[in-house]
């Protein structure tokens, strides 16, 4: 079904782009959508799994195969042969079809990220307009507009979630569905404004020319404001796919599980697969468009190479997914790291940091990222050897100033406003904040 | 499974629709009128259907459906706006919406009576004409497409690979003034829902510049007040001032 | 006013516990230290009675993780779970003398016995069965505590699952005897205590008198050695 539609949709866009071969849409299809990543997820589980022990001093799965590498494997077995059950007064079709949709947006959004550099073909550049070599990027399908893409596959997984617990008729798993919506309706916002200055920088909505720009002008990450944008797109990227700190839609403790609460078997299944394939996701496209993807650190070392051989561009391609591969790797660890240390949100909590703190500071970000446009990549645009050393670090400078400021601002204000709300809870009750009025109520009335 | 049904029915009517009237068979011609007959059931099933939720998924169904017909006319930007305004966005508005109400399960619909439909049905055929006269007003609407003046292939591909460039620039020349006007819209609508929002009382309160107390003032002092007259087990104790 | 410090050193406290996971203690190898029952594990079970004893104190650091059924924790002497009946390496006679006063003081009443019977009817000082059902035992180590002749004891051995419990779980004389060398093994301590030497001294002198008089009341000659 997945399959069906991802061809469908890549079909369409092929169309689009480049003529590509048949033979490579079979194996992206086959190989690549149905075959590597569910496989990679199922590794990817299996890491989480491992380090969550290490992070809590315990060993982790380790019985099944070496270093317990089938236990993946085991529990897609195991995952298949349960009962695939149904609540009697559960929508049917709906509740069958939720599941589907949170792995096909998953899906669609590895559709579009270049794994590697591809080749090298002459295209206008996006900000002069002159022709120029430009990568063609290894990935399933260059998009023009790419960026919007992302944004709107990924909004498929909210109504893929809001479906699976409005169509359970459970109480626990419709406040779970309510919660997420609200959730990542809230952080979708943070998430595409810290993607403006990257498209305001690149002067292209393809991930490919994102990626292209990366590797001539250097990281976004290493600019200030790109660092700002990453750390925000972080941020909201865990809340997205409904990770630790930000896993209310699921909450064990006070949801049982949230939205997946009535689905067993394979579909409960396909829930976890798509949680951890929009994780992979939005490690591939934070690294693409901030860590330079493929690219290694402080060298555009084999762009010049490419076009050539047909081997050399393999072997060149293989290298650059080694490298993507490092990178997303060490994203995922971090999302395993923040999981293993921040406790659950509060859900009030939740939504004040987004549109109080996440929000304005990516506005102000947005800013500055126009300040740094403008010192040191508009005056060089065309110019072949990029922006000067000294123009670099005044436009360094300026605006790791202004972030800092920003940031420091931001807190300040953020918690200026809690502190307000809490003193005007004081005033309005006249008691102490809630905790304390608590405590001192009598036992006996 | 009604959906599903529906939509293959539909995809089957449209099929030999296509092969009946137009006698003649493009691949792109038969996909076009699969996907505008499954559209048109998908906004069929929206008006009918009893369940609210599942209205509400016909809307979706159909939306992504005019998003494939944007593909099939090259617009895959618009197709990508189409999908993350209206099913990302709107729908999903839509749904929260309906969880906000009573009516939870969006099952206790009754049906409407002939009279508070009619305006519905007014408005709706008024636009339809409306858009059908606009698209008649296109100079070159009677000829087929293979006479019409094809635009040239660099316009065309620059179009192709820039195009929320250039519907950017279009958007604020030429049209600008209706895109000005929609934006006016949003804003007092916005406005609105601001005003909507504040809780009684608060918006004169808060005309001095200092911020008011807000909706929290609200229940803790209900709720001393009921403790007061010694109903005490209906509240909670955090929110009781000793 | 804290800007997010909280927030890092959390996160490297986190992350330094993740590291020394793989630098201290047991958790240095991603190998599985106490083996596994699969070649492709590169490692064989190891022979039961042999897994290696994993001794944890609260200076232990890393991984607290012991792989039970191929490692084990040391088992220390006060750990009890079901009841013994001792019998003594010198004269294989059983300590027990069928008095029931353990039978009387176990809680939940799972104890019972027959009292054996010598040639002419007489009632004998030894039980001719001795029955435990270990289901309901709760491992109180009363009957232990209370029993005069030391006879019955509290063992160790935890591994009791079994495939059907209506038989094998009612542990008759034959499942609890163990000899008095396994018991010294298993609680040195209590075993080398002047308290415990004594007892049993004056025990078997007791017990050998009874005997002696049952029987040459009945006219036999014991034949002790
Ligand atoms: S085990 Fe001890 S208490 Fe129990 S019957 Fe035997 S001698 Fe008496
Ligand atoms: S340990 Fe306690 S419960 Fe078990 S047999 Fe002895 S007295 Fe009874």
């Amino acid at each position: 079904m997945n399959g069906l539609w991802v061809s469908i949709v890549a079909m369409k866009m092929a169309a689009l782009s480049e003529p590509v071969p048949w033979v490579a849409w079979f194996l992206w299809l086959f190989v690549g959508f149905a075959g590597l990543f569910p496989l990679l997820v199922a590794y990817i589980v299996w890491g989480e799994r491992k380090v969550a022990a290490r992070f809590q001093d315990r060993i982790g799965p380790n019985r099944v195969g070496p270093f317990g590498l089938l236990q993946s494997i085991a529990d897609l077995v195991k995952l298949l042969f349960k009962e695939d059950f149904t609540p009697a007064r559960a929508d049917f079709l709906i509740h069958a079809l939720a599941p589907v949709l949170m792995l096909i947006s998953a899906m669609l959004s590895l559709a579009v990220i270049p794994f590697g550099f591809g080749s090298v073909s002459m295209r206008n550049d996006p900000v002069t307009g002159v022709l120029r070599p430009t990568l063609t990027g290894f990935s399933a399908v260059d998009l023009p507009s790419g960026v919007p893409y992302l944004i709107a596959v990924s909004s498929i997984a909210s109504l893929g979630l809001f479906l699976a617990g409005w169509s359970s008729r459970n109480k626990y798993a419709l406040l779970g569905s309510m919660r997420s919506v609200a959730q990542m309706v809230s952080y979708e916002i943070p998430q595409v404004l810290a993607t403006v200055p990257i498209v305001l920088w690149s002067g292209t909505l393809s991930l490919t020319g994102i990626l292209d720009r990366q590797v001539e002008t250097g990281w976004y990450v290493l600019t200030p404001p790109g660092f700002m944008a990453f750390v925000i797109f972080m941020i909201s990227s865990f809340a997205e796919v409904n990770r630790a700190p930000f896993d209310l839609p699921e909450a064990e403790s006070e949801l049982i599980a949230g939205f997946h609460l009535e689905y067993s078997s394979m579909r409960f299944g396909l829930f976890f697969l798509a949680e951890y394939m929009s994780m992979f996701a939005v490690c591939c496209i934070c690294t693409t468009l901030f860590l330079g993807g493929g690219a290694i650190p402080f060298l555009a070392f084999p762009r010049g190479l490419l076009g050539g051989y047909v081997v050399v561009d393999l072997f060149l391609n293989l290298i650059t997914i080694l490298v993507f591969s490092l990178k997303v790797g060490l994203l995922i660890f971090l999302f395993f790291w923040v999981r293993a240390t921040l406790p659950r949100m509060r859900v009030d909590r939740l939504m004040a940091f987004a549109w109080k703190l996440l929000i304005p500071l990516c506005l102000v970000n947005l800013l500055i990222a126009a300040i740094w446009f403008e010192i040191v990549i508009r005056p060089v645009a065309g110019r072949p050897d990029g922006p000067g050393f000294l123009q670099w670090w005044i436009g360094f400078g300026v605006t790791a100033l202004l972030e800092v400021l920003a940031f420091f601002g931001a807190v300040w204000l953020y918690r200026q406003d809690s502190e307000h709300s809490l003193k005007t809870w004081r005033s309005s009750t006249g008691s102490k904040p809630s905790i304390i009025a608590w405590r001192s109520v009598p036992t006996k009335v | 499974m009604l959906l599903l049904m529906l939509v293959s029915a539909g995809m089957l009517v449209a099929g030999l629709w296509e092969i009946l009237i137009f006698r003649e068979f493009g691949p792109m011609r038969g996909v076009f009128v699969q996907i505008a007959g499954a559209a048109v059931l998908c906004a069929v099933g929206t008006v009918l259907a009893r369940n609210l939720i599942h209205s509400a998924l016909y809307l979706v169904a159909f939306f992504f459906l005019v998003a494939c017909l944007f593909i099939m006319l090259e617009a895959e930007f618009l197709a990508v706006m189409q999908v993350l305004v209206f099913i990302g966005a709107v729908a999903i508005l839509l749904m929260f919406g309906i969880m906000l109400t009573q009516d939870v399960q969006g099952d206790q619909v009754e049906a409407h009576s002939v009279l508070r439909r009619l305006p519905a049905a007014i408005v709706a055929i008024g636009l339809f004409v409306m858009l059908a006269v606009a698209v008649q007003q296109r100079p070159d609407f009677s000829k087929a497409r293979t006479e019409r003046a094809a635009p040239s292939v660099a316009a065309r591909e620059r179009v192709l690979n820039q195009m929320p460039q250039e519907l950017g620039l279009d958007l604020m020349q030429r049209w600008c003034l209706p895109f000005e006007l929609v934006g006016l819209l949003l804003t007092a609508s916005l406005v609105g829902a601001v005003a909507l929002a504040q809780p009684v009382g608060s918006l004169s309160a808060g005309s001095d510049g200092t911020p008011s107390p807000g909706s929290l003032t609200e229940t803790p002092e209900h709720l001393s007040r009921e403790v007061a007259g010694g109903t005490h087990s209906s509240s909670r104790p955090d929110l009781v001032s000793p | 006013m804290a800007f997010g410090r909280g927030l890092v050193v959390g996160h490297l406290v986190t992350l330094r516990r993740f590291v020394r996971t793989f630098m201290v203690g047991a958790g240095r190898t991603w190998q599985r230290r106490g083996g596994g029952p699969q070649r492709v594990d590169f490692f064989q079970s190891p022979e039961r009675g042999l897994e290696p004893v994993i001794e944890q104190t609260d200076e232990t650091e890393g991984i607290f993780t012991v792989e039970y059924p191929d490692e084990r924790l040391k088992v220390h002497e006060r750990f009890r779970v079901l009841p013994v009946l001792v019998y003594d390496d010198a004269d294989g006679g059983i300590r027990c003398t069928s008095c029931n006063i353990c039978a009387k003081v176990c809680p939940p009443q799972c104890i019972w016995m027959t009292h054996a019977q010598g040639p002419d009817g007489n009632p004998v000082p030894v039980p001719e069965d001795f029955f435990i059902d270990m289901d309901v035992c709760m491992n109180c180590g009363l009957c232990a505590e209370y029993c005069p002749f030391d006879a019955i004891k509290m063992d160790q051995n935890f591994e009791l699952a079994n495939y059907e419990r209506h038989q094998s779980h009612i542990f008759s004389m034959q499942d609890l005897l163990v000899s008095s060398g396994y018991y010294a093994e298993t609680h040195p301590e209590a075993w080398m205590s002047a308290d415990e030497q004594s007892e049993r001294a004056k025990a078997s002198k007791k017990k050998n008198q009874r005997l002696q008089k049952a029987l040459s009341s009945s006219g036999d000659v014991p034949r002790l050695d």
